[in-house]
């Protein structure tokens, strides 16, 4: 689809197929499939180009997107408890939508939602079939529409998720008649000229698209009977009338040269209008617009599609091609096949697994290495996944806030491996592996919700942030801060816990290198953090004017500055020892969340691009957790005495 | 053990130039950034600044409660100098950390010069059209010129600084050799709105033929209040003519004096520029079929006082900088009329590319104290190492 998850646009659209079936008249077509999708075939409709959300991407993508959207996960289980992947259930819902309607895709996260709509739920945040919806549709798009009107505060949970069902269905209705304009057939058996035009009484658009001169000329020819002209014109009226009123649906094709909006592709409608328009050459889109209908027409039979679907790839990907915009289409299939981050997350899972049994079974060196390895495979998974993702858009690293949680979840365990290569302490390693897993875990949770609010993971960014230039370092680095600030406060943690549970008893090494690892990764941190700070006010002056603003996003970055510089001046001064240094730390975690996710949420400033509903909640919740470890570690520490080394030492007498 | 006495001198050397004081700055910064930001929420940008950040201190009922972001950066500043430069050991091994205090300083410095010694505002053109000034988003200026048939009339201008003091009641008398009356500005009101004299409202200031103004509250963005004060002329025969003026007025307030006709009107100050800048095409480029703002772009032409021209292409990120000013583009619109028009930020700022200057100086000078840490680190770990694997054998 070419517009933004809106529902208001496009409720009109909802009522597309009453008008087809007034304009003219669908065949009877197989309802359902009555074959397996081949493998091959549904690999030449994965790397089909289509652009959706400005960006052109293999249909696998739209299918995967779409799917995760609606139904929480990018493969769809059915009842009978066989398993879709994302092409087959497109292919299913394209080209057998009667059959796909059946399809229990869509996720309703509360039962007060169906509720509100007068339908019955199964059971808690069950999925759904669009036939099962159905009958509460009418009463959705009445309820999203009172919600549209709220203000964004007024809205409760359940306002939001009527508000997604509203949009999920507008969504899918749009892939579920995706088809609908190639099945149309139009009577022209009241006219002999018009019969023998076209070769059949009652031909498909593809076949008029085919004889558009020959109808023209028909329409306005002087010799041709007042008959023959008025069931042209009438023709074409029918045609005009059949085409939906909303440009929202799939743009399958690149558009002709010397278009009004040269970057946006087309639909099949717009395919119809430039046709019987006539002032563009226009014969790439037809071809594959017959292709289409070819392909539609032979779904019958499994060889058959298969050729049609052949033939229409090679007509779409050589249109694209043309155009430069098909070059990482098979980069980005593939990448969504492998799923690097979800396997990585099951690799640093194992790894810590691993780093457990050590901690039980010290002399089984070869567990160690195999941790290692687990780690070092969820890492290249990582890097792979990240550098596709640069390839794929032909932007840095990190553009959205999807993006930071993968780099920031990457940088962490290169950093914390790399602790671990210099300290062999057998600290630094499942604390890098406890941070990939979680992170990763996390990225595939908020995966789900910039997809639900962008529509794709690599969205198009706003015209201030088009610069690969300013993202590619000022991004970076911040998000290399961030990173580090996140794994000196993990170590800190562990740090607690080892005092709390008297985990590092009789290792006298053990917390004097938490420590020193800790502090050279707030010195990381720290490095990273200044320089992408003072790079980000170098950006705001060449977008805005201004150095320093004193914007939300900006005075985050700030306080991340002020807080390690606070600690290391603090630690150099005396102020602060082992333990204060610790507990510095751990409210250092909490700052740098503050100010990659807290300050989005006050919706105010310049760079309020990462707003997002209900977050606050879960941050409330963390920085709670954090406040109660700091005080349990001050209690322990108060109960246990101040005695030792650990006692405060007067200030040095000079700096170092 | 004889306590050795230290002098006032010394002893406020050790205070400013401690670790102390740079920790209790730094919280001080710290703090004052959390609730800074957290007030921009229901007080805007502008407020927060003055309040927290442009400030020596915060106050509560006139009562210093906090220092303020000036006098904790001022102090940082000495702090830096004192304890950065003149008490830190000056080793080798502290060269890097003394090279950071540099960018740090030049950082803090060329933040206090843009304090000082900048001017912002913007500069909106209509396609085709030039201009050689922009203006303030949020001072206000009162002008006077006569109006005759020819172009270069003098202006007599009173800038924002001499009547935004004036409360209602308070007023102040301005006069020059070349004009014929003495003009009186007084009652300032920094956010109003002019209304016709009713029984439902409360005028500020005095009304002035049936209208007055209606004080306002202070908006969150600070550049979309509308400045009103009330302004009154005595000529040489003692006759008094008096006028609201307003910031949003369509036309200035006319006088005829002596035969003559003047022009008084109250509008952003305006900052004259070294060239004319004239539009030649607004662009605005979308992403295919989401409606969202790929790209922004103005080609414009720069005519310098001798008549040449040069084109130029102002977009985001990518600013023209020349004459000691940098135009930005910042938004654009279409007037009534259909025409396009483009608006740029234009800043002066004399330390505009300092701060880039230190952040390389900064990150050089971590580099070296950072790297040569963890060079030292890994040496270490590496000799604990083979102790420890030589005390296993």
């Amino acid at each position: 689809m070419n517009q933004q998850r809106s529902f208001l646009p496009v409720i009109a659209s909802l009522f597309a197929p009453l008008l087809l079936s007034v304009a003219g008249f669908a065949q009877q077509e197989p309802t359902n499939r009555v074959f397996e999708w081949e493998s091959d075939t549904v690999e030449l409709f994965q790397t089909l180009p289509v652009q959706s959300y400005a960006r052109v991407k293999p249909m696998d993508s739209l299918a995967g997107l779409n799917l995760l959207i609606m139904n929480g996960k990018r493969t769809l289980k059915l009842e009978d408890g066989s398993k879709l992947k994302p092409s087959q259930w497109l292919l299913d819902t394209m080209f057998f939508p009667e059959q796909a309607k059946d399809y229990p895709c869509f996720r309703v996260q509360s039962d007060d939602v169906l509720i509100a709509v007068d339908l019955t739920p199964k059971g808690k945040r069950d999925w759904y079939s669009y036939n099962e919806l159905a009958p509460g549709l009418a009463k959705v798009m009445e309820e999203a529409r009172r919600v549209a009107d709220l203000d964004d505060n007024a809205r409760t949970t359940v306002d939001l998720q009527l508000l997604k069902l509203a949009n999920d269905t507008i969504a899918y209705h749009y892939l579920v008649t995706a088809m609908d304009l190639m099945r149309l057939s139009f009577d022209v058996s009241g006219n002999q000229t018009l019969t023998e035009m076209f070769g059949t009484e009652s031909p498909k658009l593809a076949t008029i698209l085919a004889h558009v001169p020959e109808l023209q000329n028909l329409r306005v020819a002087r010799g041709t009977s007042d008959a023959d002209t008025d069931a042209a014109n009438q023709l074409v009226q029918e045609i005009g009338r059949s085409l939906p009123s909303s440009n929202a649906h799939l743009t399958f094709m690149a558009p002709a040269a010397g278009s009004e909006q040269e970057d946006l592709w087309w639909t099949f409608a717009d395919t119809v209008v430039a046709r019987f328009g006539g002032q563009q050459d226009v014969t790439a889109q037809v071809a594959i617009f017959a292709a289409f209908s070819e392909l539609e027409a032979s779904k019958g039979d499994a060889a058959t599609f298969h050729a049609a679907l052949e033939k229409l790839h090679g007509l779409s990907v050589a249109l694209a091609s043309s155009r430069g915009e098909y070059d990482m289409i098979a980069e980005e299939v593939s990448l969504y096949k492998l799923d690097p981050f979800y396997y990585s997350l099951v690799f640093y899972a194992l790894a810590f697994l691993l780093c457990a049994v050590t901690w039980m079974a010290s002399k089984q060196r070869w567990i160690w290495g195999v941790a290692w390895v687990f780690v070092g495979i969820g890492f290249i998974l990582d890097t792979y996944g990240i550098t596709m993702r640069c390839l794929i858009r032909h932007r840095p690293p990190v553009v959205t806030l999807y993006d930071t949680i993968i780099f920031i979840t990457t940088a962490m365990v290169l950093v914390g491996g790399l602790m671990e290569w210099i300290t062999k302490q057998r600290i630094a390693l499942p604390v890098a592996a406890l941070l990939g897993c979680a992170g990763m875990f996390f990225a595939g949770k908020y995966e789900l919700r910039e997809v639900a609010t962008a529509g794709d993971t690599m969205a198009s960014v706003v015209a201030v942030l088009d610069t690969n230039y300013y993202l590619a370092i000022h991004v970076t680095t911040i998000s290399l801060g961030y990173a580090g600030g996140l794994l000196a406060s993990s170590m800190a943690h562990v740090w607690v816990i080892g005092k709390l549970f008297g985990l590092g008893k009789g290792k006298s090494q053990f917390f004097k290198s938490l420590t020193r690892m800790t502090y050279g990764v707030i010195c990381f941190s720290l490095l990273f953090s200044i320089f992408g700070t003072i790079m980000g006010g170098v950006w705001a002056n060449d977008s805005w004017g201004r150095f320093w603003g004193w914007d939300p996003k900006e005075n985050g970055a700030l306080l991340i500055c002020l807080w390690l510089l606070l600690m290391l001046h603090a630690r150099l001064g005396g102020y602060v020892r082992e333990h204060g240094f610790m507990m510095l730390t751990i409210v250092g975690g909490v700052v740098v969340s503050a100010s990659w996710w807290g300050v989005n949420m006050l919706d105010t400033g310049l760079h309020s691009y990462g707003r997002i509903d209900g977050a606050w909640l879960a941050l409330m919740t963390f920085w709670t957790i954090e406040g109660g470890v700091i005080a349990l570690s001050v209690l322990h520490r108060f109960l246990t005495g101040w005695s030792g080394s650990n006692k405060p030492q007067p200030p040095a007498a000079a700096a170092s | 053990m004889v306590k050795k006495n230290k002098s006032l001198g010394r002893m406020a050397f050790d205070v400013l130039s401690s670790f102390w004081l740079c920790c209790v700055c730094l919280l001080a910064l710290f703090v004052l950034t959390i609730y800074g930001t957290i007030h921009q929420v229901d007080h805007g940008l502008y407020d927060a600044k003055d309040v927290y950040f442009h400030s020596y201190f915060l106050k509560w009922n006139g009562i210093p409660i906090f220092p303020g972001g000036l006098l904790c950066m001022s102090v940082l500043c000495i702090n830096l100098v004192l304890g950065g430069f003149v008490r830190i050991k000056w080793a080798s091994r502290n060269v890097g950390v003394l090279i950071v205090h540099v960018g740090i300083l030049v950082l803090l410095i060329s933040g206090m010069v843009k304090i000082q010694n900048s001017d912002e505002g913007h500069l909106q053109i209509i396609e085709t059209l030039s201009k050689d000034y922009f203006q303030s988003s949020l001072d206000w200026e009162v002008a006077i010129w006569e109006v005759h048939d020819v172009d270069d009339a003098q202006e007599f201008v009173i800038q924002d600084a001499s009547f935004t003091d004036l409360e209602v009641g308070a007023s102040r008398t301005f006069t020059s050799d070349s004009l014929p009356f003495e003009l009186t500005l007084s009652g300032f009101l920094k956010n109003c709105q002019v209304l016709p004299v009713g029984p439902n409202w409360q005028v500020s200031g005095n009304p002035v033929e049936g209208y007055g103004f209606l004080r306002r509250p202070d908006e969150k963005e600070s550049e979309f209040n509308i400045g009103g004060l009330n302004a009154s002329i005595k000529t040489s025969d003692g006759t008094i003519q008096e006028a609201l003026l307003w910031g949003n007025q369509r036309h200035p307030w006319a006088i005829a004096v002596d035969g003559r006709t003047f022009a008084i009107d109250m509008r952003p100050e305006r900052y004259p520029m070294p060239y004319s800048i004239r539009l030649d095409d607004f662009i605005k480029e979308e992403h295919p079929g989401i409606g969202m703002a790929k790209a922004y772009r103005s080609k414009v032409t720069q005519i310098d006082a001798q008549g040449n021209e040069r084109p130029h292409l102002i977009q985001m990120n990518e600013p023209l900088r020349d004459g000691g000013l940098v135009l930005f583009q910042s938004s654009y619109g279409t007037t009534p009329g259909g025409h396009e028009y483009s608006v740029f930020s234009v800043v002066r700022n004399p330390s505009d590319k300092w701060p880039e200057y230190s952040m390389w100086v900064i990150t050089f000078g971590m580099l070296l104290t950072f790297g040569r840490r963890l060079i030292s680190f890994i040496r270490t770990q590496s000799k604990r190492r083979h102790m420890a694997a030589g005390a296993a054998q």
